[in-house]
């Protein structure tokens, strides 16, 4: 039998285990280095159509319980009118170890506001189960909206 | 993908079914289309559930059929020095990946807690199944290394032995010595495949009908908190959850035995009715045999089993126990679940042993469960101190031995229970063998599509529907 | 010895038989369900799609819009499971026979309703959370002091579970509310009391106060709640005089819907209204105006229930022609919908605000509005759960 040298097969699984381990972990806990407003700013494009408006630091910490000091930059957009549950919420966090307590947070709120309008706003309701909340290591991007793929799409783009 | 999903079974299993008998077995007649047909049937199904993970998966698969390949060409050439660095190279890798993709958040916020440093945790998801199919491949290079069986030649047989959908994600672990020759030599027939159809009903009612609906209550029950709880209600919650585990861990077992025989494989059995057993260690005859035999073949055996001193043997015991806890779970309360096994089982095995054969049967039979479910407890509690506290309400801790939260949930849920409790003890074939022949053959005619259109209205009924022993 | 073999024989051979017929039998009933497996698969394929399903209250899964990125973070595979099981054939059907499964098996409560005797649908009651109340009395003893001068009232109706207890299922665990609300009353400063159990205990069918497939009160109770509250807060009931007229008798409520059981129907009636007295009705943020506190387009829709008011709004203003100068805010849930028609009377104007959609400043209205009165009318279950008083008045 002809003697076939594998090492280098396996030398290359090797490399490749070691390069999807850090390509994983980047994917997964990789944030960015851009400010908020940079991160943001696709996406409000994106936001026109609809008819948010630009909320304060405060508003947010109010309406979802954000402490300002553990942040580097928020964008947060709602809707005026009190029956249209849209908002889009974007926030950097100095550590990203407290991103999965602001998801928590977050979705207390999207969870509140569902059985709020549960019997009430079916269509407000349908809004608000396709919510979007998702964690880049030291962003925190969350939206209700009605084409809130694509802003989560334009913020993907954006990181 | 899971088997009781709308997708599983309104899209991928009739199409897998009709491309695999109707290209494979009718027209082109080849067993290496029908092998084809299963491999990407298998990979789209992982995929399905893990987009990205399957490119780890197919880098173990093409890792290890090189090593396997290197390996046994090592072992013809009498390089036993190069066999064996190869066997530690691959085990080490398979260990690596395992211990990285499923531990590596566990330690880093252990250490993190311990020494007060800010590491954060990596926040990788689980890749689903890693544990059964990491498993599998082990038992392929343990086996090779020692001589038990040949490499095998075809890359995409082996990528099949690992990523054979039936069992890829909840097991039975199959071991390579046991299912290689299935993969050139089987035959699809009537009656392996209507066997596999029935077995196939039979789990999927045993996960859709009972676990699911004893899970909701034994939800409920751990939800409302152990302040306020009395003894009757965390009784009823924990009988129902010892069902419950048991139903959808045998009922995935079921559905995977079941679905080989539908594709002509023959699956070895991972259950044998583990809530009549009399003693710990008749409980772990019965309970998730493939692990076990695992388990026993791959570490107990080659650390020395039995056949050595008293302390020694201990040892052995508590390794193979405290992986076994660790290998169901990344969390400290799956450890502690193993080496109270551990205990109990050397407790056993060298003090009560006298003593146990004078009981009566029924009443080992009592102590057994009694001490199955306090397992369960540390299994199922979101954290040890919580699986405590519950245990303490179990024997007495509380303010009162049964409220009306508690003698509702037994009234409202009492047939739910008696149903349970006759499909998990052989209450079911005890019944059916008093039955005529002739009468035992109708009841199977009337008695699986009634199951089938059941778990449908049940499945449809549900809307959430995760599968327990998943992130394994 | 001749005879015992042929017997053996025979038995083996019938052994043989018996096991060919379980052979037989086992593959007929593998065939039956690999017929219906293919059977539920190509009709669920070519089935047209459902938008909106009524029995559920909401939109249904449409068909998932495929893309690279959905497929790799795993949207699409959720996507497409949810439209399967979403437009899954006869999917009503299947859920209502569901439903009939575990209640035939003895279950008694399903999503957080309880399964009474002769149709009787019950709301499972709210859990009492010191902690939340504590905010929300805390949140409420704070606009009282901040404002001395105005008569504060609080109203608390019990639920069904604690006044129609005869058809409770067996052993249902409910919590005693006359008790839950006398001590919520207790840690309330300078609120005048109005109990509402006592009143509607003491009727004959208390049966009739409640809808059997909703968690709302029925006219029947909100006469007589309006009677208690009308003594407490100085006003006359006997100047007001009203019938009760039945609008639908096909009303199927929210119990009803969370349980899947639609075995029963009620009956919705509205007061006639004042004949003496005109009004206007103001939804704020709406910027909305009407004549009538009714809205009978909402009768023909699911939530009959909201042919009060049409549903729950933050703010709404009744001006009406009463000869009374008194201004009366009501902070509310929706059992306040059926029973302020009745206040209409009796004040010139009434200011209506649930906290739970509104995000103003309460303190501006009731300056600029000079308010006299203010009833916090609630039923235990929602104020047990309010986050949105403490949340927005704190």
């Amino acid at each position: 039998m002809k003697h076939k040298n594998y090492l280098i097969y396996e030398a290359l699984c090797v490399i490749a285990l070691f390069v999807f381990i850090i390509w994983i972990c980047a994917t997964h806990s990789g944030g960015t280095d851009k400010s908020v407003d940079e991160v943001a700013a696709p996406v409000l494009n994106v936001l026109t159509q609809d008819q948010m408006s630009k909320k304060t630091n405060a508003d947010a910490a109010k309406a979802f319980g954000i402490d300002i000091d553990k942040t580097e930059g928020i964008v947060y957009y709602a809707n005026d009118n009190v029956m249209d549950v849209t908002e889009m919420l974007i926030v950097k966090l100095n550590d990203p170890g407290d991103a999965n307590e602001l998801k928590t947070a977050i979705q207390n709120r999207v969870t509140d506001r569902e059985n709020l309008y549960k019997n009430y706003a079916p269509e407000q309701y349908a809004l608000l189960e396709d919510s979007v909340i998702k964690i880049n290591g030291n962003i925190v991007f969350y939206c209700t909206a009605v084409n809130s793929d694509a802003l989560y799409e334009a913020y993907k783009k954006a990181l | 993908m899971v088997f009781s999903s709308a997708t599983f079974l309104i899209v991928f299993l009739p199409l897998t079914m009709a491309l695999y008998y109707l290209l494979g077995v009718v027209v082109t007649k080849s067993m290496a289309v029908k092998n084809l047909i299963l491999l990407v049937a298998s990979l789209i199904f992982y995929a399905w559930g893990e987009p990205v993970y399957i490119i780890l998966m197919l880098l173990s698969i093409f890792f290890n059929f090189i090593v396997g390949k290197d390996m046994e060409q090592a072992k013809k050439m009498n390089k036993k020095k190069k066999a064996r660095s190869l066997f530690i190279f691959a085990i080490i890798f398979n260990i690596g990946v395992l211990g990285f993709f499923k531990y590596a958040n566990l330690f880093i916020s252990t250490f993190a807690g311990i020494t007060g440093l800010g590491l954060r945790p990596l926040n990788l998801p689980l890749p689903v199944g890693i544990s059964f199919y990491t498993f599998q491949i082990m038992s392929y290079i343990i086996d090779l290394y020692n001589g038990n069986i040949k490499a095998q030649k075809k890359l995409f047989v082996f990528a099949l032995y690992v990523s054979l959908f039936p069992q890829l994600i909840a097991g039975p672990i199959v071991k390579y010595k046991d299912i290689s020759d299935q993969f050139m030599n089987r035959k699809e027939n009537w009656g392996s495949y209507s066997k596999g159809m029935n077995r196939f009903i039979i789990g999927l009612s045993k996960k859709l009908i009972l676990a699911n609906t004893l899970g909701s209550i034994y939800a409920s029950v751990q939800a409302s908190g152990t302040a306020n709880m009395s003894v009757l209600t965390a009784w009823i919650g924990i009988i129902c959850y010892t069902l419950q585990i048991y139903f959808d861990f045998s009922g995935y077992s079921d559905m995977a035995i079941g679905l080989g025989g539908v594709f002509g494989f023959e699956f070895c059995e991972n259950f044998n009715y583990p809530y009549i057993a009399v003693s710990i260690t008749d409980f772990w005859r019965r309970w998730h045999m493939s692990l076990s035999s695992w388990f026993r073949d791959y570490v107990y055996i080659p650390l020395g089993g039995n056949r050595c001193k008293v302390p020694r043997v201990i040892f052995n015991l508590m390794v193979v126990w405290l992986l076994t806890g660790f290998w169901h779970g990344a969390a400290w309360n799956y450890v502690l679940w193993g080496v109270y096994y551990g205990i109990l089982l050397i407790l056993e095995k060298y003090i009560l042993d006298n003593l146990v054969k004078r009981i009566p049967k029924i009443l080992r039979w009592l102590v057994t469960m009694i001490c199955v479910m306090i397992g369960w407890v540390l299994f199922s509690a979101p954290s040890i101190g919580e699986a405590f506290s519950y245990i303490g309400v179990m024997f007495g801790r509380s303010a009162a031995f049964a409220d009306s939260t508690g003698s509702f949930l037994l009234t409202t849920n009492f047939a739910l229970l008696l149903i349970g409790l006759a499909c998990a003890l052989p209450v079911y074939s005890f019944l059916i063998g008093l039955l005529s022949p002739k009468k035992r053959s109708r009841v199977i005619l009337a008695l699986t599509p009634l199951l089938f259109v059941l778990c449908i209205i049940f499945m449809i009924s549900e809307t959430y529907n995760p599968f327990l022993y998943f992130r394994f | 010895m001749e005879k015992k073999k042929v017997n053996s024989k025979n038995n083996k051979s019938r052994k043989k038989s018996q096991k060919k017929d379980y052979y037989v039998y086992e593959c007929l009933s593998a065939l039956i369900v690999t017929v219906i497996l293919f059977a539920v698969s190509f009709l669920s394929l070519i089935g047209k799609d459902r938008e909106y399903s009524e029995n559920e209250n909401r939109y249904l899964t449409t068909k998932p819009q495929f893309s690279w990125s959905s497929l790799m973070d795993g949207k699409f595979m959720d996507d497409a499971e949810a439209y399967l099981s979403d437009q899954f054939l006869l999917r009503d059907k299947l859920v209502s026979l569901r439903t009939g499964i575990d209640v035939f098996f003895g279950k008694r409560e399903i999503n957080d309703v309880y399964i009474g005797k002769k149709h009787f649908l019950y709301e499972k009651p709210s859990e009492y959370n010191e902690a939340r109340l504590k905010k929300t009395t805390d949140a409420m003893n704070n606009i009282r002091a901040r404002n001395p001068g105005i008569n504060t009232y609080i109203a608390i109706a019990p639920n069904s579970t604690e006044i129609v207890s005869a058809y409770l299922p067996s052993n249902a665990p409910v919590p005693s509310q006359t008790e839950q609300i006398k001590k919520i009353y207790g840690s309330l400063n300078g609120f005048t009391p109005i109990d509402l159990c006592t009143p509607l205990k003491s009727t004959n069918n208390p049966q009739d106060l409640y809808y059997r497939t909703d968690h709302h009160w029925t006219s029947a109770a909100v006469d007589i709640a309006y009677v208690e509250i009308a003594k407490k807060m100085g006003l006359d009931p006997a100047s007001y005089q009203y019938r009760n007229l039945a609008v639908t008798d096909s009303f199927r409520g929210t119990l009803a819907s969370s349980s899947g059981i639609f075995s029963a129907q009620d009956t919705i009636s509205i007061p006639t209204c004042p004949l003496d007295v005109m009004y206007r009705v103001t939804y704020v943020e709406e910027e909305r105006v009407t004549t009538s506190v009714f809205d009978p387009q909402k009768l023909n829709s699911k939530s009959k229930y909201e042919v009060f008011f049409g549903g729950n709004y933050p703010e709404v203003v009744i001006e009406s022609s009463s000869a009374n100068d008194k201004v009366l805010m009501v902070v509310k849930d929706s059992y306040a919908n059926s029973l302020i028609p009745l206040l209409i009377p009796h004040y010139k104007k009434i200011i209506i605000i649930d906290p739970r959609y509104y995000n103003g400043n309460i303190q501006d209205i009731i300056d600029t509005e000079s308010v006299t009165d203010m009833l916090w009318l609630y039923n235990a279950n929602t104020f047990l759960n309010d986050t949105s008083i403490a949340g927005k008045f704190s």
